[in-house]
């Protein structure tokens, strides 16, 4: 078994992130070109007004499907524009997880859901950017685009650590005060940094301060993000694909997180609030929905355009889905019994809908997939072995995904066993 | 075996007076075999209890005084000191405030209400039941905060009383119920959906009054509350009931006689039904066991970094304490009536508190043989500058902007704390940062340009970081010093690198 050990591997990938923030990549990138870029829907999308609609039962809702770009697959009618790029998509619409509250279920599903060890995993994002490393000079290895604060996501980094955290950009835009104050001279600046990033070391090496590490990323992350401000200035997008993506969070952050892509960036999450529609259902639906199907169908199209599918896996999920019941608010709650998610590009094998669920979308018909099978599927495709490599934790072997679960060999197109 | 149980004997009373607590902790930190093998050292411990207890490092006065006092008593008379200070009540309002409103919001006669309480003798059953009861007589104003919140409508949605009861549940009894809403909980099988449903009895007649004013009001009594499960369709009701208790005995009113003051749209009143629920609910809950356990676990997750429950909405057969001896000695000592101050006074001069900095050196119990670094709130870190530069008095701006980077704005999901690039270029270019930097009459800038060599590295890292410098640390700091073409730019730069250095940021 190729076992590599966390230790040898954290050493190797710390050095080679170092190397990368100091611009000397070719000293230390990974061979790998696979990219990952995660939307994530904060809330619970629902599998019901996306890509498992059942018109016409007694759960439906108000809304028809409507036929995609691959015959026989129909997706609702909230989705049009990404129903023209079904044959780039994979929808599973047999998952089954289990949590259905928020608090719990946006970690879990996250995190994998791995088998209780008695340690946190890394998120999605954060495990991915350990394994891959960073893609291009200068480049961070993870970063996520969301609402509101930005700055590093230590909570996802789990018994990983702080200086694993992906850095997020706030609304997308560059920090505020990037440039140096006019006031100050240049010697000044590099001796107090150089100074402050001395005493951290020390820090570090004397109480095991994870956060000192990370603290000194920030600064040295500044720097990278000074130097290239237009990738981190919304305001600075291109109008007309403004336009294509959509003017609005999700819109310019999707669009935004493929500007990042491109510029190297290994993996994107670009997270959305406001899904979670427990009242007025079907009137949040017609507004919210048009605000993923826009974006996401323009990222489609751009990214196949540019040959990008090949080696970038696009992954829409969330922390469950949602009733098929409606509740007295016209609303759906919480249902991680018998939910989708949606995937494309890296080898994900596309045009197709795996499993289904009942008539009535109450549970899943036949074999169900928790988020274990789609961690094992999603590394598969970045082409990390889960069955061959393992994080070690203060000496104990950790298996990358849930090991009473497997990867979906009907979403790859090369078979699990020959990621590394 | 015999003296285990007389020991046991000995701790489970409660502790009437702080020093009772810290035995009882102590003791109980043997039978949940963690062995804390030394102790934080004197400076360590000075910094640690000024930031946890009134939110700020201590002045080199402070430290110094500390430091030349009895070996033996100097800790307990901090401890005392401290707690007696302004600077106490204020932080600690502040604190309880983020545990029971997550910031939610703010309302100004809520804060009075929450200084007052920690000042003052009065115990956490006392605090809950004016929460919980807000209408009565005794309850002070701005008590009704906690459920007038939570009863506002946010945008279109409808009041979200899930939310409510999953909060009464999480805050007061350590059950986050949410799961149990719609069915029994797949993962935790002491939580079932009666559970949910017997907390919703009470919380679904409320409604809210005045916001600003922070009332509520409530509906008459509408029966039982019928629910079944999403799974089997199966039909149950229950009446009002804290999970696992049997339900109360609600009398029946005839339809028409509901209220004993009716409701009156002139002066806008909901009116007072002749069986009310929020009394009933203080009650049940301020007799519950599991009221004192679960602020028992909160307060220390405050002050160690983790609960000894974690995490704290999660308490369960399934997911034990770390070290349950000692949560029950510090429960007993809040069901006892011990207040915040004679409690929070038995918890710093415990060995758990005292234990020394650095990671965790495994998990369960082990974890708590070592203090982790907790980031400080903005609040704490906007005075902690103005006590180490001693630029003298407060400046609300100041505050603000502090609040602005280093803040948790409300309803934000992610953690507050982490390093960011954010506050990484407000260290480095903001203007309030440079402001800080001039020298001003008795100010430690001032006080830096008089002393050169290890008398400067000393005064600058007593004053930052509340101890001395390392050899390695000191020569790193002279050496950058006496590198700069002016001595004032010079001692701008060392005390830029320590009050931007994680050490500063942090309580350890």
């Amino acid at each position: 078994m190729n076992f590599l050990s966390e230790h040898r591997f954290s050493r190797r990938s710390w050095l080679a992130g170092m190397a990368a923030m100091a611009g000397g990549l070719a000293r230390g990138n990974t061979p790998s070109d696979k990219q990952l870029l995660l939307i994530w829907l904060d809330g619970g999308l629902s599998q019901l007004e996306s890509w498992d609609p059942k018109p016409g039962t007694r759960f439906g809702g108000p809304f028809r499907s409507i036929p995609t770009s691959v015959t026989g697959i129909r997706y609702s009618e909230m989705l049009p524009l990404t129903a023209r790029h079904a044959d780039k998509i994979a929808v599973v619409r047999n998952m089954s997880t289990q949590d259905n509250s928020h608090s719990a279920g946006v970690a879990r599903i996250q995190r994998g859901d791995p088998k209780n060890r008695g340690v946190d995993y890394p998120y999605l994002n954060v495990a991915a950017g350990r394994w891959l490393g960073p893609k291009a000079a200068g480049m961070p290895a993870s970063m996520v685009i969301k609402p509101g604060n930005g700055g590093f996501l230590v909570s996802e980094t789990g018994f990983l650590g702080a200086r694993h955290a992906s850095l997020a950009l706030g609304d997308g835009k560059p920090p505020p005060l990037l440039d140096r104050s006019a006031d100050i001279t240049a010697a000044e600046d590099d001796a107090r940094l150089s100074l402050r990033d001395t005493l951290d070391r020390i820090g570090a090496k004397a109480r095991g301060s994870s956060l000192a590490v990370a603290n000194s990323e920030t600064y040295r992350l500044a720097e990278t993000l000074r130097s290239r401000r237009d990738l981190f200035d919304p305001s600075r997008l291109d109008a007309k694909s403004v336009e294509r993506y959509g003017d609005w969070d999700l819109g310019r952050h999707i669009l935004q997180a493929r500007g990042l892509l491109e510029a190297g960036v290994r993996i994107v999450k670009v997270i959305s609030y406001g899904w979670d529609s427990h009242g007025d259902h079907f009137n949040g639906s017609m507004s919210l929905m048009p605000k993923l199907d826009r974006p996401l169908s323009a990222l489609l199209e751009d990214l196949s355009a540019r040959g990008m599918l090949d080696h970038v896996l696009v992954v829409v999920f969330s922390e469950f889905g949602r009733t098929p019941r409606i509740n007295g608010h016209l609303g759906r709650d919480h249902w991680p019994e018998a939910w989708s998610v949606a995937m494309a590009g890296a080898g994900i094998i596309p045009g197709q809908a795996v499993g289904e669920t009942t008539a009535d979308g109450v549970e899943v018909k036949g074999q169900a997939f928790d988020i274990g099978h789609m961690f094992h599927t999603w590394f598969a495709a970045l082409g990390v072995s889960t069955s061959a490599v393992h994080y070690e934790q203060n000496g104990q072997p950790l298996p990358l995904a849930h090991e009473g679960t497997h990867a979906v060999r009907a979403l790859l197109r090369r078979p699990p066993e020959h990621a590394k | 075996m015999v003296s285990v149980i007389m020991l046991i004997g000995t701790f489970m009373a409660p502790a009437a007076d702080a020093l009772e607590l810290t035995k009882a902790m102590d003791a109980a930190l043997a039978l949940d075999k963690l062995a804390i093998d030394k102790l934080a050292d004197d400076h360590e411990f000075c910094r640690r209890i000024h930031l946890d207890l009134v939110g700020r490092v201590p002045t080199t006065a402070e430290t110094r005084k500390f430091l030349a006092a009895p070996a033996a008593s100097r800790r307990a008379e901090l401890a005392k000191g401290l707690l007696a200070s302004p600077q106490f009540t204020e932080v600690w309002a502040s604190t309880l405030h983020l545990i029971l409103m997550e910031r939610l919001g703010d309302n100004a006669e809520w804060d009075g209400f929450l200084k007052e309480f920690a000042s003052s003798n009065r115990s956490f059953r006392e605090l809950t039941a004016q929460m919980l009861d807000p209408g009565a007589a005794t309850a002070p104003k701005g008590s009704g905060f906690f459920l007038s919140k939570r009863l506002e409508n946010y945008g279109q949605n409808p009041v979200d009383y899930p939310a409510l009861t999953r909060d009464v549940g999480r805050l007061f009894l350590g059950m986050d119920l949410r799961c149990a809403q719609c069915h029994d909980h797949l993962t935790v099988p002491s939580y079932k959906q009666v559970h949910f449903q017997g907390l919703y009895a009470f919380t679904r007649q409320m409604v809210l009054g005045e916001a600003a004013k922070a009332t509520i009001g409530e509906k008459p009594v509408a029966g039982k509350v019928s629910f079944s499960s999403v799974f089997d369709m199966e039909k149950m009701e229950t009446g009002p009931s804290l999970p696992g208790r049997k339900p109360l005995d609600v009398p029946e009113v005839k339809a028409g006689e509901e209220y004993a003051v009716k409701p009156d749209r002139k002066t806008k009143s909901s009116g007072v039904p002749k069986v009310a629920m929020m009394p009933l609910l203080a009650k049940a809950v301020t007799e519950d066991d599991r009221l004192a356990r679960t602020w028992a676990n909160r307060l220390a997750r405050v002050l160690l970094g983790r609960g000894i429950v974690e995490s704290p909405d999660f308490d369960h057969p399934g997911n034990p304490p770390a070290l349950p001896e000692t949560l029950d000695a510090m429960a007993s000592a809040l069901r006892s009536g011990m207040p915040l101050k004679t409690w929070l006074e038995g918890f710093v001069n415990s060995r758990l508190y005292q234990a020394p900095s650095g990671p965790a050196a495994g998990t369960g119990a082990a974890a708590f043989s070592r203090a982790p670094e907790r980031p400080l709130t903005g609040e704490a870190l906007a005075a902690s500058v103005e006590t180490a530069l001693g630029n003298g008095k407060r400046d609300e701006a100041r505050l603000k902007r502090f609040r602005q980077v280093f803040g948790h704005p409300p309803r934000e999901p992610d953690e507050a704390g982490h390093p960011s690039v954010e506050k990484a270029l407000f260290w480095r270019n903001d203007p309030a940062v440079r402001a800080m930097m001039a020298p001003m009459s008795g100010n430690l800038m001032e006080r830096l340009l008089k002393l050169e060599g290890p008398a400067l590295a000393e005064e600058l890292f007593l004053s930052l970081l509340g101890r001395p410098p390392s050899t390695e640390e000191r020569d790193a700091v002279l050496a950058a010093v006496a590198k700069a073409p002016q001595p004032q730019e010079g001692r701008r730069i060392a005390v830029w690198a320590l009050l931007a250095s994680t050490e500063f940021q942090v309580n350890h």
